[in-house]
């Protein structure tokens, strides 16, 4: 009558539980009221037991040991991978993926600051003021003229005296003729 | 090498720390006392023997290089499990091998044994053995991962849950996952026998 009366809800709770209550993991409350639940529902009662068969087989029919030889030559071959890995390349892919793996939290500051740049750079480039457009270049007579002020000879040298009167600059050439 | 008595009182906590101080004899300890777990658990997943002996070693030899970083808040086989299983997980996505057909197991070797040991018994015995094992090689390598590690190595939830990097919650769904799809999958056969 009990489950009748209440059984369809309390089979629907009792059954995702049967697995933890094989393994042992169920508290003391919760495994009270399976067994209490499990001793008057057959249906239960049968899903336990196939559950109970099932992890038999699995134990029965999965564990395999290291056949003979393997095991006499594992030690010899981790060895030899410990040579390999302590010499890795430098800043490898796999260096790199290890140093990810290592530290899942470098992985998420990573994720952090490449995100952020993306963002920052992307409002950037939206909300940036469009820039003027490009003047025309200057024209050539708006370049800096240069004068000739004076050019004055001696026996041995010559001064020559140009002037920029633009920029209020004065450029004084003093050419020197080599004593032999 | 230690000597035979070390080899099986020396706990793993101070092999790890004689380890740590560059003594390589300890953590061969360590390694001959884990090997066959490490390959049980790696052939569970991987379904293929030079495979799972390959990522084995390579669980030790990582495990190895970087012993400084194990703070041994947890047991050194659960830091190494993880390191296999992920390892493992790794591999089997990699080369797509989610349903792989088993080839040159070691389960082979069992069945013989048994064969010549009791002929007609071991024949029922052979039959739901491979079908056990079929379909657990049906299994997402993440499912068979969780059943081996709490089937075969008999860890806690909490242990399967800190070496697959998830919740209790997602290892107890993916043991009852695994097991509904078992029973699918040996339907009667494993119910009944």
């Amino acid at each position: 009558m009990k489950t009748l009366l209440f059984g369809r809800s309390e089979c629907s709770t009792v059954v995702p539980r049967l697995g933890a209550y094989v393994d042992g993991q169920l508290h003391d409350s919760r495994r009270k009221r399976l067994e209490a639940h499990v001793g008057y529902c057959q249906s239960c009662a049968a899903k336990l037991q196939r559950l109970l068969t099932l992890r038999d087989h699995i134990r029965g029919s999965l564990a395999v040991s290291l056949p003979g030889e393997d095991a006499a030559r594992f030690w010899g071959n981790v060895e030899r991978k410990i040579q390999e890995a302590k010499a890795p390349p430098l800043w490898g892919m796999d260096r790199f993926r290890e140093l990810f793996w290592f530290y899942p939290k470098l992985s998420w500051a990573s994720a952090a600051v490449l995100g952020t740049t993306v963002l920052l750079f992307t409002a950037d480039m939206v909300l940036r003021p469009s820039m003027p457009p490009p003047t025309s270049l200057a024209p050539m007579d708006a370049q800096p003229r240069t004068v000739i002020e004076s050019v004055e000879g001696g026996p041995n040298s010559s001064v020559v005296l140009f002037s920029t009167p633009d920029q209020q600059l004065k450029i004084i050439w003093v050419l020197e003729r080599e004593r032999s | 090498m230690g000597s035979r008595p070390e080899r099986e009182t020396t706990d793993d906590h101070e092999l790890v720390l004689r380890t740590k101080l560059g003594d390589r004899s300890a953590f061969e300890i360590l390694v001959s006392r884990y090997q066959d777990r490490a390959y049980n658990v790696a052939y569970q997943i991987l379904r293929h023997h030079e495979d799972a002996l390959d990522v084995a070693q390579e669980a030790f030899a990582r495990a190895y290089v970087s012993i400084a970083r194990f703070q041994g808040k947890a047991g050194f086989y659960t830091w190494l499990y993880r390191i296999l299983v992920n390892l493992a997980i790794d591999q089997t996505r990699a080369r797509g091998r989610q349903n792989p057909v088993p080839r040159d197991d070691p389960e082979r070797e069992v069945a013989l044994r048994e064969m010549k040991a009791d002929p007609a018994a071991s024949l029922e015995t052979k039959e739901l053995r491979q079908q056990i094992v079929r379909a657990v090689a049906c299994l997402p390598a993440d499912q068979r991962a969780a059943l081996t590690l709490r089937e075969i190595d008999g860890l806690s939830y909490q242990e399967v849950a800190r070496i697959m990097k998830c919740s209790i919650g997602t290892v107890m769904s993916r043991l009852y996952a695994a097991r509904q799809k078992l029973q699918q999958l040996l339907g009667h056969d494993a119910k009944t026998q």
